[in-house]
C-alpha cells in the first residue's frame, strides 16, 4: 500500500523523456547495423572493376593516338598559306603529296573496278557454266567444268560471243568441233 | 483484437533485419531506461552517453539474442552494467545536477498544480539522491522497468530477500520524504 503511494508519486513527477537527437542517433545506428554487409568478394570486385576500366581506357586512348600516324594525310591540318584559294572548300585540308598518293590509289582502284565489271558481264553471260568467281575471271574462257558436255560448252561459247570475246569464242568452237565431231554446233 | 508483439519477438525480428521492429521496441522502453539512467547517473550528459551505449549494445546483440529471459531483464542488466562500467572508467567525481530545469510543465495544469508538482519532484529527487545506491537501484528497477523481486535480484546479483529488503527500506525513506517535506527540502 505504502509502496503503491510512493510509486504513484514517483510516476507523477518522473516524466522526463529522451531528447529527440538521442532518439535519432540510436535509430540511425540501428538502421545502419541492420543493413546487409558486403561480402569480401563484393568488397574486392569494385576496386578490381575500376582498375580494369582504367586500364582499358588507357589502352583505347593509346590506340587512338597511334592511328593518325599511320594515315597522316587525312588528319593533319595544313597551314593556311598552303591551301590554294578556290581549290578546296572551307574547312577542307590540302596536302599535295597526299593528293598524289590518293590519286594513284584511286586510279588503281578504278582500274580494278572496271576490270571486275567486265568480268561480271562475261560471267553473267555464261554463269551457268562458270565455276569460278567473277573477280577471278581476267581472260574469259570455257574451262574444264563445261567442256565435258557439248551443250554446256556451246552455251559458254555463245556467252563469249555475246560478251565480245570473239577470238576466244572461235577458238573454243574449234576445240568443241574437235572434241565432239558429231555434235552440230550451228 | 490484435495484440502488440512481444518484446522478444520484436528483438528476433530485428535480428532478421526488420528495423521497424527495433523502432517499436525502442519507443516502448526508451523513456523508462532514460529516467533510470538519469537517476542513477544524476547527471544529464552522463546519462545520455550511457543511454546511447546501452542501445548500441542491444543493437550489436541482435544476431546472438536468444529469448531465454524476459527482454526487460536483459535490457536493464545491460543498462546497469553500462552504468557500472562508466563509473569505473570515469573515477573523477561528477557533480550531480538538479534535473528540475528541463522539466516541461503540462500546460493544462493549473498554476497551483504546477507548483505542487514542482515541489513534489524536488522533494522526491532529493530523497532519491539521499538513498544508498543499492536501494535507489532496486526502487528504480521496480518503478521504471516494472520488474519482479526475482528479476531485480537476478539483475543486481543478489537474492530475492535482499532485493525485497532494499526495496522496503527505499520506499519507507521516500514516503517519509514525501510526507515530511520540511525535513528534506
Amino acid at each position: 500500500m505504502i509502496e503503491e503511494r510512493v510509486g504513484a508519486t514517483y510516476r507523477d513527477v518522473a516524466t522526463e523523456r529522451t531528447p529527440e537527437q538521442l532518439d535519432k542517433a540510436v535509430l540511425t545506428e540501428a538502421a545502419r547495423a541492420a543493413r546487409p554487409r558486403y561480402s569480401r568478394l563484393v568488397t574486392w570486385t569494385r576496386p578490381v572493376a575500376w582498375a580494369v576500366t582504367v586500364m582499358l581506357s588507357v589502352a583505347l586512348v593509346l590506340q587512338l593516338t597511334d592511328t593518325p600516324e599511320m594515315q597522316p594525310a587525312t588528319d593533319v591540318a595544313p597551314a593556311a598559306e598552303d591551301v590554294p584559294a578556290g581549290d578546296a572548300p572551307a574547312g577542307a585540308t590540302f596536302e599535295p603529296e597526299a593528293f598524289e598518293m590518293q590519286d594513284s590509289d584511286m586510279l588503281q582502284r578504278a582500274e580494278e573496278m572496271a576490270r571486275t565489271r567486265e568480268g561480271t558481264a562475261a560471267d553473267n553471260a555464261f554463269a551457268a557454266s562458270s565455276a569460278v568467281g567473277p573477280r577471278a575471271v581476267v581472260a574469259p574462257t570455257c574451262d574444264d567444268a563445261v567442256t565435258g558436255d557439248p551443250e554446256t560448252w556451246l552455251d559458254c561459247i555463245e556467252g563469249l560471243e555475246e560478251a565480245g570475246f570473239d577470238d576466244e569464242a572461235a577458238r573454243q568452237r574449234e576445240l568443241l568441233t574437235a572434241a565432239f565431231p558429231n555434235f552440230e554446233s550451228d | 483484437m490484435e495484440t502488440a508483439p512481444d518484446d522478444s519477438a520484436l528483438m528476433l525480428r530485428y535480428g532478421d533485419g526488420d528495423v521497424a521492429a527495433f523502432e517499436t521496441l525502442y519507443r516502448r522502453h526508451k523513456d523508462a531506461v532514460y529516467r533510470y539512467l538519469l537517476r542513477l547517473c544524476r547527471n544529464r550528459d552522463t546519462a545520455e552517453d550511457v543511454f546511447q551505449e546501452v542501445w548500441g549494445k542491444i543493437i550489436r546483440a541482435r544476431e546472438n539474442y536468444r529469448p531465454t529471459a524476459k527482454f526487460t531483464t536483459f535490457l536493464y542488466r545491460v543498462a546497469r552494467n553500462c552504468f557500472i562500467d562508466h563509473v569505473r572508467r570515469n573515477k573523477r567525481h561528477e557533480h550531480p545536477v538538479d534535473l528540475e530545469p528541463d522539466h516541461h510543465p503540462d500546460p493544462s495544469d493549473l498554476p497551483e498544480t504546477q507548483t505542487e508538482r514542482a515541489l513534489a519532484r524536488r522533494r522526491l529527487d532529493a530523497a532519491l539522491r539521499g538513498l544508498p545506491d543499492e536501494q535507489r537501484d532496486v526502487f528504480l528497477l521496480r518503478e521504471e522497468a516494472g520488474l519482479s523481486l526475482d528479476q531485480i535480484a537476478a539483475i543486481t546479483d543478489s537474492n530475492r530477500e535482499t532485493a525485497k529488503s532494499r526495496l522496503r527500506y527505499a520506499v519507507n525513506k521516500l514516503r517519509k520524504a514525501i510526507d515530511e517535506p520540511a525535513v528534506t527540502s
